[in-house]
């Protein structure tokens, strides 16, 4: 451990923890709100068209389904390949609100865990820029999914809820997945985030919802209460059940 | 969007704990008269500042910065003390900086942001050191190191379309430590240089007119790299010209708000040794 800052004062700080520049090697298609940025030749250079159509569809349900206003464009980074993305996993997507920028790896086939994909990372930059920074891991990962489009695939809000029936005994309880400190980002996590946040704007509709994107963990019960009148616990209990009595899709 | 940065704090922590009570922040390297006597410097000039924000943060592997960074440029004024000796250095430096024709520049080109896009930027630091190698190699190469601390008040502000303005005021405090070296072979003509590497401890309110907190207050951490050149010119025996480079790079790390930024600043000034 000692040879790790006599090596930040040998390469200096900036050499260690810095950001890489990004390199030029993009061409770029325009869409009612993305900026697509693919590599040449690529499969999603191929692809643009339909994938802007995704993404310029994600971003009106986002925006209907949340109640929320928000009208900036959004540059999305579509890596070729997962080495050219270096996201160090083999398939996932970052968002930038900031700059209202995303990027992902794009890889084929074009269907529904691409879309989501991109749709995911879309909703990140849209929800934190109409509705600030979130509070918790749990409502970012899980409101950027809970309100995914289906017109072009089929992983919306029901395939999660029946997700959470077939893994009911193997998900955390929800008093762990809103602790931040608690929070892994694994894929059940992920799931479960997606699943009880669509059950709340399924609930109660979008406006507790955006009450509660900011809550902080240590809070966060004490809100929910307030906001849904029954407990963390007892939402819980409800949204197993409602889950387990929706028609299998 | 999972951004824990343990491993990143961990090292950060350790890096506080053996830097001693050090400090960095816009750290000048030393331009150390010959006699002990006090300098004013006064400069002016140009700056700029880009931010991205960060997704995410792997020690060794740099961070998942955005591809598209905010970039603003502007004005920048600099007052020091220097009371600086044949071996020591001493300094007190005060800052200010505003930025503003902000744009989004992505790697294949720049669009224009709101014109209420902007920051500013008020700091003070101190610095004490000394230069324990005289004449190294050659004549009037000195080389030291220093210990630095210092405050600063930053306020970036960004709009987005429709309406929407976020604020985003930091608090900071920095701690660093600095390799300085100075050339002062010719009678007229002095160069210095440091080069600075530190930690810094953060505190942010974000204010966002679309959320429902107004205020949103966190405590982070970051790291800082500085490097600073400039040359004096002296024109009398109490008077000298003088022009400087700043550049640092920044590494802020607050739960859903990291970013890694830099600043570049150029000033031109005139010292006056009492």
């Amino acid at each position: 451990m000692v040879a790790l800052p006599l090596l930040g004062l040998s390469a200096g700080c900036d050499a260690i923890l810095g950001p890489a520049q990004p390199d030029s090697d993009w061409r770029s298609h325009e869409s009612a709100h993305f900026s697509l940025f693919v590599r040449p030749g690529s499969f999603c250079e191929a692809n643009r068209v339909r994938l802007a159509e995704v993404l310029d569809d994600q971003y009106a349900t986002t925006l209907d389904r949340l109640g929320i206003t928000y009208s900036g464009r959004i540059s999305a980074f579509l890596h070729a390949s997962t080495a050219d993305a270096a996201l160090g996993f083999e398939y996932g997507g970052l968002g930038y609100p900031a700059t209202e920028a995303l990027r992902a790896t794009c890889l084929a086939p074009l269907g529904g865990q691409l879309f989501s994909l991109l749709s995911h990372e879309a909703n990140h930059v849209i929800q934190w820029n109409a509705m600030g920074r979130p509070g918790t891991y749990f409502m970012s990962e899980g409101l950027a999914s809970a309100v995914m489009s289906t017109r072009f695939h089929g992983l919306g809000k029901e395939s999660f809820w029946e997700w959470t029936t077939s893994h009911a005994s193997a998900i955390p309880p929800l008093s762990t997945l809103i602790d931040d400190a608690k929070w892994g980002g694994s894929d059940l996590e992920y799931r479960a985030s997606v699943s009880f946040v669509a059950y709340l704007i399924e609930r109660a509709g979008p406006a507790p919802i955006r009450q509660l994107f900011q809550v902080k963990s240590a809070q966060f019960p004490a809100r929910l209460e307030v906001l849904y009148g029954r407990s963390l616990e007892d939402l819980e209990r409800d949204w197993r059940a409602f889950c387990a009595a929706r028609p299998r899709i | 969007m999972n951004s824990p940065f343990l491993r990143t704090a961990a090292f950060l922590s350790l890096f506080q704990m053996i830097a001693v009570p050090a400090s960095a922040q816009d750290a000048t390297g030393t331009s150390a008269p010959a006699s002990s006597g006090v300098t004013w410097r006064f400069e002016a000039g140009r700056n700029s500042l880009w931010i991205r924000d960060v997704a995410r943060s792997r020690l060794g592997q740099g961070v998942d910065a955005s591809p598209v960074s905010w970039e603003a440029h502007g004005a920048a004024v600099t007052v020091e003390r220097d009371h600086s000796s044949a071996r020591r250095l001493h300094r007190i430096q005060a800052s200010f900086e505003q930025a503003a024709d902000a744009v989004f520049r992505s790697p294949l080109a720049a669009s224009a942001r709101p014109a209420g896009d902007g920051a500013i930027r008020v700091a003070g630091s101190i610095e004490r050191g000394s230069y324990p190698f005289v004449d190294l190699g050659v004549a009037g190469f000195d080389v030291g190191f220093s210990l630095q601390g210092g405050a600063e008040w930053t306020s970036v502000i960004q709009h987005f379309d429709p309406a929407i303005e976020v604020r985003v005021t930091e608090a900071n405090l920095t701690t660093g430590v600095a390799a300085v070296a100075r050339l002062r072979r010719w009678r007229r003509v002095h160069l210095d240089a440091a080069w600075v590497n530190g930690s810094v401890l953060v505190r942010t309110t974000t204010q966002h007119s679309a959320a429902v907190e107004a205020n949103v207050h966190d405590w982070g951490i970051g790291w800082l790299t500085d490097v600073t050149v400039r040359a004096h010119a002296r024109v009398s025996s109490t008077v000298a010209i003088s022009a400087s480079y700043f550049g640092t790079d920044r590494g802020r790390f607050v739960s859903h708000g990291a970013s890694a930024s830099g600043r570049r600043r150029w000033t031109v000034g005139v010292s006056y040794a009492r």
